[in-house]
């Protein structure tokens, strides 16, 4: 057991927190940015996750007889990413129960704070996409009110019409400004801005990001599902279900993500191909949360292996190089 | 080992069969007898028949085992075990659908057979029987069983109930709470709480008693 | 030759035979304590498997699709993976001791294994498949085994700390990390073993 413990990287618990604060930050322009669209609705989405999220973890710790650390807003992030990967017109216990399996299933059995295996959101997600697909993936038409949630008119969203077979036909412009059905947080021009914010504050890496984007874009462009050119067939793409959500908020985790700037690259790239993969073969018509999972549960084998491959074999080729000098 | 006197011997086979019914349950604590539970308990009444076959399948075989286990080299003992709970329990299958049920039989007919090859049996038959006198040898079959039986019920009810809406084919809900509840990963994940909780239990009763409650004989 | 590449792939990876239908879980939590485990015990399960299902196949398509033919299926099976556990042992014994009791651990968990997989696939494929996408679903069932085999000794060296609450420590937390698992796999869709 030991010998996993010795490998260089260490759980930054501290950090991570204190880099909680900076991720809850972007949520609110996404939130709010949904709000022009669709009153005020997403808000309380967002709300009830967050506040769902924030209950389930004081009663973690209520049974193991502890105070929750809720201040240092881990669990608060969770709530609001899965609130933005919601549609706006979810009923509002399907965030709920997904916070319940993210807070009680996938974070406080690991031991709380910076120990999950897996990003907590991402279970959460996953979970509630298995058991209620038509209550998550049911979006509105963006053109009208949603106020009155019994004549809501909905929408095929644009993933679900590539799954089909069929291509979406949205304008640049509407798919950038995130004006078709979609979830809360699908909002391009706001995302990146919330992607670059994260890297400037430090609380998300671009060796993981970037790779993963990089990943994803060369993937469409490769193998279109669309017809039309290959760069609106790469732009719909990224759009389209929460991808980009996913490279902000899901992936880069600092906790469940690899610490080695290689396996980092590996993790994002591999996640690229799963998330590209599960759109084609998958069952539903977004998969991230899916190869979020999957990635997490790899990132401390690519950590371990990742450390060896630069440290140990450098060093091994130097001992034969100084050897055949000596000689 | 002296020769135990009579109340002595009795706590020691209620000791036993306690251990791997409750204190130490066969499925939550050694983890054996997961894939029935995980894949056929849909229903209280697969469950249930499924409880009913591992008993008419482990008894015979357990018994077996601790008379003349010993004797024999592993060569044989293993076919010999397995042959005879996979006859038993093809006789049951055939019985089960020929006689009672055989809408019940269609969705079991894989699982039957499948008991003869459990990791409940190579454990419990192979593992503890052989090297077991017949007595200690039947109070940990029958503690198997009725651990066994009480996990497998209970993920089966709340399955059923989550998963059709439905209590022993009684429909209680015009729709389905949760209808991915019938899929592996919430056995998985239920099982785990489940042992979590069996797991507080013991610690708690542990500090209650502050003496040793298990025998260590694995 | 197409049809067991997409059988392996299917059993190995996106339909993971154990996370996707639990067959082999608990062995795959009890027998695996080392990284030399995964390989021995995975090795042991193979040759076992592949081994099985070559001679059954032919056994199994003699024996047809009627009513008996239902019942004796798991019998011809059982009654081959025994046999050729007799085999193993009584050769691997007369050639040479010490390898025949580093084996011997693994020997009985292997072929128990090797019967619960193989008589998943007996039920629903057997007879529709050809003979390479028989043995296409056994290799895969194999790989599929030991990549959860590892992850559960990844899983076990990563959960083995004292965050982890007292009461879920050691085999609850296994469980729920098998079901995260598991819950990550259903996005490629439901199971083609059953």
């Amino acid at each position: 057991m030991t010998a996993f413990r010795t490998t260089p990287h260490l759980r930054q618990t501290e950090a991570a927190s204190s880099r909680c604060w900076d991720v809850l930050i972007p949520l609110v322009p996404l939130a709010v940015y949904s709000c022009v669209y669709y009153g005020m609705r997403p808000l309380y989405v967002m709300l009830v996750a967050i506040a769902s999220a924030m209950g389930f973890e004081v009663l973690g710790y209520a049974l193991q007889m502890k105070r929750a650390p809720l201040s240092d807003g881990t669990a608060a992030v969770t709530g609001g990413v899965i609130g933005l990967a919601m549609s706006p017109i979810v009923p509002y216990w399907v965030p709920v129960v997904a916070c319940g399996v993210a807070i009680l299933a996938a974070k406080l059995p690991f031991g709380g704070r910076g120990r999950n295996l897996v990003n907590p959101a991402a279970a959460g997600l996953a979970f509630v996409t298995v058991c209620f697909p038509t209550q998550m993936f049911t979006y509105p038409d963006p053109e009208r009110s949603i106020a009155d949630l019994s004549q809501v008119v909905t929408q095929t969203s644009p993933a679900a019409l590539m799954q089909a077979g069929a291509t979406p036909s949205y304008s640049p412009m509407d798919i950038m400004l995130s004006n078709f059905p979609g979830p809360i947080g699908s909002v391009l021009i706001i995302l990146v801005a919330c992607i670059l914010y994260l890297f400037v504050r430090r609380a998300s890496s671009p060796w993981v990001v970037l790779p993963f984007i990089g990943t994803c874009a060369v993937y469409a462009a490769l193998f279109p599902r669309v017809s039309g050119s290959i760069g609106f067939g790469v732009l719909l793409e990224l759009c389209a279900g929460y991808v980009m959500l996913t490279a902000a908020f899901l992936l880069a985790d600092p906790v469940t993500a690899p610490r080695h700037w290689l396996a980092r690259c590996v993790y994002g790239v591999l996640a690229g191909i799963l998330v590209m993969l599960l759109r084609r073969i998958g069952k539903f018509e977004e998969g991230a949360c899916f190869a979020v999972l999957l990635c997490n549960l790899l990132s401390d084998m690519l950590d371990r292996n990742c450390w060896k491959l630069c440290y140990h074999l450098p060093r091994r080729f130097k001992k034969k190089q100084g050897g055949a000098v000596h000689e | 080992m002296s020769e135990p006197k009579n109340s002595g011997r009795a706590r020691r086979l209620l000791q036993i069969f306690f251990d791997t019914f409750l204190v130490r349950n066969i499925v939550l604590v050694k983890l054996l007898g997961l894939c029935p539970i995980v894949v056929a308990a849909v229903n209280l009444k697969a469950g249930v028949t499924l409880t009913v076959c591992v008993a008419l399948a482990l008894l015979p075989t357990a018994f077996l085992m601790s008379l003349v286990g010993e004797k024999l080299k592993p060569v044989i003992r293993v076919p010999l075990y397995t042959l005879i709970a996979l006859g038993i329990l093809l006789g049951a299958g055939y019985v089960l659908g020929t006689y009672i049920d055989a809408e019940l039989y269609a969705s079991l007919y894989l699982f039957l057979p499948l008991l003869a090859v459990n990791s409940l049996m190579t454990y419990r038959v192979g593992g503890f029987a052989v090297v077991s006198r017949p007595p200690e040898a039947m109070a940990d079959a029958l503690g198997s069983v009725f651990g066994f039986g009480v996990v497998i019920c209970i993920v089966a009810t709340v399955r059923e109930f989550l998963a059709y809406g439905a209590l022993w084919e009684i429909r209680l809900l015009p729709h389905p709470p949760l209808a991915a509840a019938a899929s592996p990963f919430f056995a998985f994940l239920m099982l785990g709480f489940m042992a979590a909780l069996s797991q507080f239990v013991r610690e708690l009763l542990r500090r209650f008693v502050a003496g040793e409650v298990s025998v260590s004989y694995e | 030759m197409n049809e067991m590449l997409m059988m392996l792939t299917a059993t190995s990876l996106f339909q993971n035979v154990v996370l996707t239908t639990g067959f082999g879980s608990s062995l795959a939590l009890r027998v695996i304590y080392r990284k030399s485990d995964v390989w021995k015990f995975g090795g042991i399960l193979s040759f076992f498997l592949i081994a099985t299902m070559a001679i059954d196949y032919p056994l199994d398509h003699w024996l047809g699709l009627g009513l008996e033919a239902k019942l004796l299926r798991p019998l011809v099976m059982v009654v081959v993976a025994m046999a050729l556990y007799c085999l193993v042992t009584v050769v691997t014994a007369a050639i040479s001791v010490p390898f025949y009791q580093k084996l011997k651990p693994y020997l009985v968990p292997a072929v128990f294994n090797d019967l619960t997989l193989g008589l998943a696939m007996v039920a629903n494929h057997k007879v529709t498949l050809t003979f390479w996408g028989t043995i296409g679903l056994a290799v895969g069932s194999c790989v599929g085994f030991m990549l959860v085999g590892w992850l559960i000794l990844e899983g076990r060296s990563r959960i083995n700390s004292h965050a982890v609450p007292l009461a879920f420590r050691g085999a609850p937390v296994i469980l729920i990390y098998l079901g995260l698992a598991a819950l990550a796999m259903l996005g490629f869709g439901s199971s083609i073993l059953l």
